[in-house]
């Protein structure tokens, strides 16, 4: 009897974990239902964040659209062209797939990405001022303080150390974000690079030499 | 003891049913649950070829390790109220941890290696999690899907007993639960991937760019997840892109049924390997590709697990006997 009940437990125990979280890891990935709505908060209590999980892998639609972060120097009084800091470890990464520049990119992307949000989140939400030249000072400030623009101008400062290799230290920097969309399948042949590119240009500034945070 | 228990369950399901013949069975399925393991062999493989991929992922971010970890890096850090949420798994993102990577990185690579020599499986199991969570989560946003499915099978192996002795006599408790949650952690291993594939498969019927076999080709117009040769290839032969698009589609769809057809498995999962080994070499996700190739190992049969996990002690054997030899023609080189 003690042997059975043993048994009994030593199956049963398991089997009813694995069920719970069987059925909860399916209620956090399936698509919004009732079942789903009554149960969510319980669920999310339960999985996240040890079994957070989200596999829309290029799904619905794959990525349509690159954004990046491009930036141009002051030198001598001369604005010199815009340049795209990504581009040399793109390179690196087309020679050989198996090193860390593939998630360089990534955090690379992630700058452009996160200003691009915060860009528009600024021009959503700034108002109060009836003067168009005072609201757009007020949101150039406001985005010069974010975060995110700081980030960047650090990733940009230390590719312009990389490049002018500490000879030159340019005036004035500015940004540019590019959202480039690519050719459309009907137009795949045709010879223009983009079906459609819009650029935002952030404000100019004076260059400082990069500093470590913690200085 | 364990073989005659299967055999009489695979009887079974050629006699006419009955409930007696239900219990029956239940309560065999419930015995052979506690009393053997399944296949002991897949998930020593399936552990060992985890942690072998971790190992390679941390290797690949080596060479530039402090872009990605140290405070000087340009990683963001995870909001705050979500770094409190669970502060023991996010130690490398509170600042005075932050330039202690190396210690991590270190204690990762120490640990994996004891991870696939199976030494102290639990223990070593838990602290491996532990320290990929934390160097994982300092950099969040280079993570992608593969990193995702590696972290659950890294908690589903703290329940996984990888040791060989798969005929030892589960008379006492612990053991029995044991051998039923390393049998339930490995199926849980093969739900997951099943999950992840009907998840995307049926997110993507919904999409306009999949439906109209485009989809191929507008991944391979953005930079990151091209290269020049495939972008022209697929401009050039539409075929291609819609090939592509809709056997990555009907793929995604059908493995979550047919890969429990035992026939069709091995068919099914070399095909899922080719399609991989494109997104690693042409998309450039190198470590996704490879970390999906390796979750397929959890599909493999006892035989070939078995067979693979041989592979290291022939190639010890063969080098041991050519070093052998080395010093053999040398030592009768210097006696001459």
């Amino acid at each position: 009897m003690k042997h059975s009940l043993q048994l009994m437990l030593a199956a049963c125990l398991p089997l009813f974990l694995f069920g719970i979280h069987t059925i909860s890891t399916v209620l956090y990935n399936i698509p919004e239902n009732p079942i789903t709505r009554e149960y969510m908060p319980v669920v999310n209590w339960y999985m996240e964040p040890q079994f957070s999980q989200n596999w829309h892998l290029f799904a619905p639609e794959p990525a349509t659209r690159m954004v990046k972060l491009w930036y141009r120097v002051k030198v001598n009084d001369k604005w010199q062209h815009w340049q795209d800091p990504m581009q040399p470890v793109l390179e690196k990464h087309r020679q050989n797939r198996a090193t860390y520049h593939a998630k360089l990119l990534y955090i690379h992307g992630n700058i452009a990405k996160d200003l691009i949000i915060r860009q528009s989140y600024i021009l959503e939400h700034s108002s109060g001022k009836a003067d168009s030249t005072a609201l757009q000072m007020q949101q150039n400030e406001s985005l010069k303080a974010s975060p995110e623009y700081q980030l960047a101008i650090r990733f940009v400062s230390r590719d312009i150390e990389k490049v002018y290799k500490h000879t030159i230290y340019p005036d004035s920097l500015q940004l540019m974000l590019a959202e480039l969309y690519p050719k459309q399948f009907s137009e795949r042949l045709s010879a223009r690079p983009f079906s459609y590119a819009q650029t935002i240009e952030m404000p100019m500034e004076k260059f400082k030499k990069p500093a470590l945070p913690h200085e | 003891m364990h073989k005659p228990l299967k055999c009489q369950w695979k009887n079974l399901k050629n006699q006419p049913f009955h409930m007696n013949n239900l219990q029956f069975a239940i309560n065999n399925k419930l015995l052979s649950l506690t009393t053997e393991r399944w296949n002991p062999s897949v998930a020593r493989l399936l552990r060992k070829a985890v942690y072998c991929w971790c190992l390679v992922n941390t290797l690949i971010l080596l060479p530039d390790a402090a872009e990605f970890w140290s405070s000087s890096a340009l990683t963001p850090t995870m909001p705050p109220e979500v770094i409190q949420q669970q502060v023991w798994s996010h130690l490398l993102s509170l600042p005075q941890f932050q330039n202690l990577y190396g210690y991590f990185i270190a204690a990762q690579i120490v640990l994996l290696i004891a991870g696939m020599a199976c030494i102290f499986p639990r223990i070593v199991s838990i602290l491996i999690y532990f320290v990929t969570i934390n160097i994982d989560n300092r950099v969040y946003v280079i993570l992608d899907g593969g990193n995702n499915l590696i972290h659950l099978f890294l908690l589903y192996f703290i329940l996984i007993d990888p040791s060989k002795n798969t005929g030892r006599p589960a008379s006492n408790f612990l053991s029995r639960m044991s051998n039923a949650f390393t049998n339930l952690s490995l199926l849980m291993c093969q739900l997951q991937v099943v999950m992840m594939y009907l998840i995307s498969g049926l997110s993507k019927v919904g999409g306009e760019l999949w439906q109209n076999g485009t989809a191929l080709y507008y991944t391979l117009q953005v930079d990151e997840y091209t290269h020049p040769f495939a972008k022209d290839l697929v401009s050039r032969y539409p075929i291609l892109t819609v090939l592509g698009s809709y056997t990555t589609l009907l793929y995604q769809v059908m493995f979550p049924w047919l890969v429990w057809n035992k026939k069709v498995r091995p068919w099914l999962l070399s095909i899922g390997s080719c399609i991989h080994l494109q997104i690693s070499l042409v998309m450039g996700l190198f470590m996704f590709g490879f970390a999906i190739a390796v979750a397929y190992l959890s599909f493999s049969n006892e035989k070939f697990a078995e067979k693979v996990l041989r592979v290291p002690g022939h190639i010890i054997r063969f080098l041991n006997l050519q070093f052998l030899r080395f010093t053999r023609t040398a030592t009768s080189a210097e006696t001459l």
